[in-house]
């Protein structure tokens, strides 16, 4: 209704508000940014001088060309194929189930949702334990069902599925949470009208909530990969500080740390960055595409 | 205070002027009404008087003062808006008090003032609950207590009634009447509603176009538009236009030589078409059309004419005044309600001056 | 008994699966954080802790400085958590109501920040904060977390849906952007700044990489470093990690029951940000 012409005057006030705000942003947001893009150019790099004597495209070739590069990258992706789809699937059926009762739900939510507010590195502990091949709680249960002994986190082979099963328990409640606020959101109606049309609860299921309920399916689904490239707390917890025996569970983020923390190789590090920027950008496209073309009935 | 307006205008970025030249006086202690379909410039008028938007060009007067370049709080203006903006975090009471307390006056004095506001817009019994507690209309009341707490200059409200269902609307605006009266302060009330304007003015202006199109006390705006649009704005049902050379011939007798040559259309108020053996003043002239149909809504009337082949809405026939499936009926017209308008859309005859 | 009843038991019977597979481990974290180092090492191990070892969570408290970590931690959480609310607020605000120069650049640009997986920062803000000589002080721990542009963008959002005539009402009155600001837009949009505050305290007392980087002694560390740290000290004895773990978890576990409707609030609203 009033909008009044920006002037002089408004803008110096309003940069008094916003400055403490874009100060921080500008200094630990946009500034770094611009810099990882920069450094990951950096061939020749000295810290303590600042000084950058080279630049080029070499660091881009280096971790094309290590070994352990390549295996972080497809750690990550069969990181992330193991842990979204199951969890989705485990977190939408818990939250219709939740979105069916009243009695005792609340306290349903509360256990779902306790792993969230938890230190990670609390939850790796707990489960390192549980994981433990002699003494822990895990092997001893799949005992009882003549299972024989699992050394989860010493066999290259296990090592990525502890992983995959720790992360799922730990991100259910989240996922929970996302899909109930959709199903919230779906007009109870429309259910009316289909149980007047004679669907059954399955038919009920399959052809209102699951199509209504998309659009939060495939938001849950972008949230939980962009997580899942990040990945790095849990295993640095998980591994004592290792990426997994024989490196089976190095990512791409626990590759960067290393570089940079251990190896002091700032300019591969950046590079590496940029990697999982470029992953994180191109999961943000689709998203972006996606929205644009679908309706939204949520 | 009266408040006078000196060729104000107000474009906005990038856009044509929204306001032209205004020049206008709101007189001390009257209720004026500013009204117009929507995008007139009705509101935008309001918000240069309340000082919430500023003029690019022109002066702004209350009394005597300068105000072009104060603002809301320098210009002392109550305000009560359509959606009520009370603060639904505080009590009515407080929300009545709130301008006392921003000019810091101690909490016995403030609350005393409150509680008399609150009488006076009959709210004393809702003073510990919340807004959200209130219905509309009890949430307008308090909303034009809180805009008379700091004694306003001028008290402003921009269509406080839009809000409210039809018949609270109507008991409102009887209100609104009774506590400016009662205070006796300069009121500026906004509406789209010319069935509301008519009802509460003591003078309404007519915008359009972000021009003023008529100044005038209500009845005035009635009997005398100054132009098409007035006319046709202005009355319920709308009033009929039809181009003036299908009733040339007929009204020729009656007219001047110099407005039959420019007269273009001619407007007849539905009330205003009336049975020959009516009572009142009639022009002299001898109508008839075809009967096309004809309703009853509890005490009204409403017949359509065809006259020529321009429909006509009428209701100044009663139910006796018409036979049976009669289909030709002969009228006349009143010398209330009948005018002429030239090619300028200006009304340059008007049947009273008969 | 009816389909309908048999239907319920069995979504009932799912649910409490579910629960008791979500929340055994937390059990078993204190199962053994009361046991004897011995009795963890029990084939097959004992349920219920024979001789609950209250004990352990004093030996684990004084096992590491943990009082250090925890004042640390607590005190990181409390400065970032207050600092980021008021950069928050009055960033909020200047989107949400004033008109300057350069505000859809500026909001746009800050937009960009959110998409950036901030663990890319990691390494140009070690670099920056080296140079400012910050690194291994509180500051390093606090001051990159004074500001999120998702809390101002959500806050922004709520700011937004508080009608233009209640700031208009507000004017007249005789307010100033400033009280306007704090004594009647910030009581409204309070659920929201709850909700970002216990995000933001939950993020802070739970972050782990950044402090892992920017600290490197013992003085600096905050709990999830400290305890990350302690198991090289404790190595097997179990029973002392799981004692120090549950120190760690109890109090964000307190935060969240008392503060649970705005955590999922904002979870819901971080959730739905893209």
């Amino acid at each position: 209704m009033i909008k009044q012409k920006p002037s002089a005057k408004s803008t110096l006030i309003a940069f008094l508000y916003l400055s403490p705000m874009l100060i921080i942003i500008g200094t630990f947001y946009l500034y770094p940014i611009v810099m990882s893009f920069a450094m990951s150019f950096y061939t020749k790099y000295n810290f303590y001088t600042n000084k950058v004597s080279e630049v080029g495209l070499s660091n881009f070739v280096t971790i094309w060309t290590d070994p352990d590069f390549i295996e972080a990258l497809k750690n990550t992706i069969i990181f992330v194929v193991g842990v979204v789809p199951l969890s989705v699937i485990i977190a939408l059926v818990i939250a219709i189930l939740l979105n069916k009762i009243n009695f005792a739900a609340g306290f349903f939510k509360t256990v779902y949702f306790l792993p969230f507010v938890t230190s990670t590195v609390a939850i790796s502990l707990i489960w390192q334990w549980i994981y433990n091949s002699q003494y822990g709680l895990l092997d001893a249960f799949l005992g009882i069902f003549g299972i024989k002994p699992i050394d989860w986190l010493n066999d290259p082979h296990w090592a990525m599925t502890a992983l995959i099963i720790m992360t799922i328990w730990q991100g259910l409640g989240f996922n929970i949470i996302l899909f109930l606020a959709g199903l919230s959101n779906i007009d109870k109606r429309y259910e009316q009208v289909a149980q007047i049309d004679g669907a059954n609860t399955w038919q009920r299921f399959r052809y209102i909530t699951i199509p209504l309920l998309s659009p939060m399916t495939f938001l849950v689904s972008v949230t939980s990969i962009i997580s899942g490239f990040k990945v790095f707390d849990q295993i640095f917890v998980l591994f004592g500080g290792n990426p997994g025996p024989g490196k089976s569970t190095l990512t791409l983020v626990f590759y960067l740390y290393e570089k940079f923390y251990t190896e002091w190789k700032y300019g591969i590090a950046a590079a590496a960055g940029v990697v999982l920027f470029t992953l994180t950008l191109i999961i943000t496209v689709i998203q972006v595409w996606y929205s644009k073309r679908h309706v939204h009935y949520v | 205070m009266d408040v006078k307006f000196e060729n104000v205008s107000l474009a906005y970025e990038h856009k044509n002027e929204v306001l032209h030249d205004l020049r206008f006086v709101i007189p001390k202690g009257k209720l004026t009404c500013l009204l117009g379909p929507s995008g007139c410039g009705k509101s935008t008028t309001l918000n240069l008087i309340s000082g919430l938007l500023q003029p690019t060009a022109g002066k702004i007067f209350f009394g005597e003062q300068d105000v072009t370049k104060k603002d809301a709080l320098a210009r002392k203006v109550g305000m009560v808006f359509q959606n009520y903006a009370l603060y639904p975090h505080m009590t009515v009471l407080e929300n009545i008090c709130f301008p006392l307390k921003m000019k810091k006056i101690d909490k016995k004095k403030r609350n005393e003032r409150g509680e008399n506001l609150a009488r006076l817009v009959h709210v004393e019994n809702e003073l510990t609950k919340y807004p959200g507690e209130l219905s509309g209309g009890q949430q307008q009341r308090v909303a034009i207590a809180r805009a008379l707490a700091k004694e306003p200059s001028i008290l402003l409200l921009d269509e406080p009634l839009s809000n409210l269902d039809a018949r609270l609307r109507v008991e409102m605006r009887e209100e609104i009447r009774r506590i400016q009266k009662q205070t006796g302060v300069t009121t500026v009330f906004v509406t789209h509603d010319q069935d509301e304007a008519m009802h509460i003015s003591d003078y309404i202006m007519v915008l359009d176009n972000g021009q003023i199109q008529q100044f005038a006390d209500p009845n005035t705006i009635y009997d005398y538009p100054d132009n098409l649009f007035v006319a046709s704005f202005i009355g319920n049902p709308v009033i009929n236009k039809i181009p003036f050379s299908i009733l040339r011939q007929d009204f020729s007798p009656i007219i001047p030589m110099t407005i039959n040559e420019k007269a273009e259309t001619l407007l007849i108020r539905a009330e205003s078409i009336v049975p020959i053996r009516d009572h009142q003043e009639h022009l002299g002239v001898k109508l008839q059309g075809k009967v096309v149909s004809v309703q009853r809504y509890g005490h009204e009337m409403f017949v359509r004419l065809d006259v020529q082949g321009q429909e006509l809405m009428v209701t100044g026939f009663k139910e006796r005044d018409l036979l049976e499936k009669q289909q030709i009926l002969e009228f006349t017209l009143r010398t209330n309600g009948v005018f002429i308008a030239n090619s300028e859309k200006e009304v340059i005859w008007n049947a009273t001056s008969v | 008994m009816t389909k309908k009843s048999i239907s319920k038991i069995l979504l009932y019977f799912i649910l409490t699966l579910g629960g008791i597979i979500m929340i055994v481990p937390f059990l078993w974290m204190i199962v053994t954080a009361l046991k004897t180092g011995s009795e963890t090492a029990k084939i097959p191990p004992t349920l219920i802790p024979q001789n609950p070892q209250w004990g352990n969570f004093i030996k684990a408290w004084n096992a590491a400085p943990f009082l250090r970590y925890f004042l640390n931690s607590t005190f990181v959480m409390i400065v970032t958590t207050i600092g980021q609310i008021i950069t928050t607020i009055l960033g909020a605000f200047a989107f949400a109501r004033l008109e300057f120069y350069g505000k859809k650049t500026i909001f746009i640009l800050c937009m960009a920040t959110m998409m950036v997986p901030s663990e890319m920062l990691i390494i140009p803000n070690f670099v920056t904060l080296s140079k400012l000589g910050m690194i291994n002080t509180y500051a390093a721990l606090i001051v990159p977390w004074l500001a999120s542009f998702f809390a101002v963008f959500t806050l922004r959002q709520t700011f937004m849906t508080i009608p233009d005539e209640l700031y208009y009402a507000a004017k007249i009155d005789g307010t100033s952007d400033w009280y306007f600001l704090w004594r009647i837009i910030v009581p409204l949009s309070k659920s929201t700044i709850v909700a970002l505050a216990t995000l933001e305290m939950i993020g802070s007392w739970n972050s782990f990489m950044w402090p892992m980087i920017a600290t490197n002694s013992d003085k600096m560390r905050t709990l999830p470093v400290g305890l990350s740290a302690f198991t090289t000290d404790a190595g097997t004895q179990y029973q002392l990690l799981m004692a120090a773990s549950t120190i760690i978890v109890i109090p964000m576990i307190v935060i969240y029951v008392f503060l649970q409707k705005y955590i999922i609030a904002g979870v819901t609203r971080s959730g739905l940000k893209g």
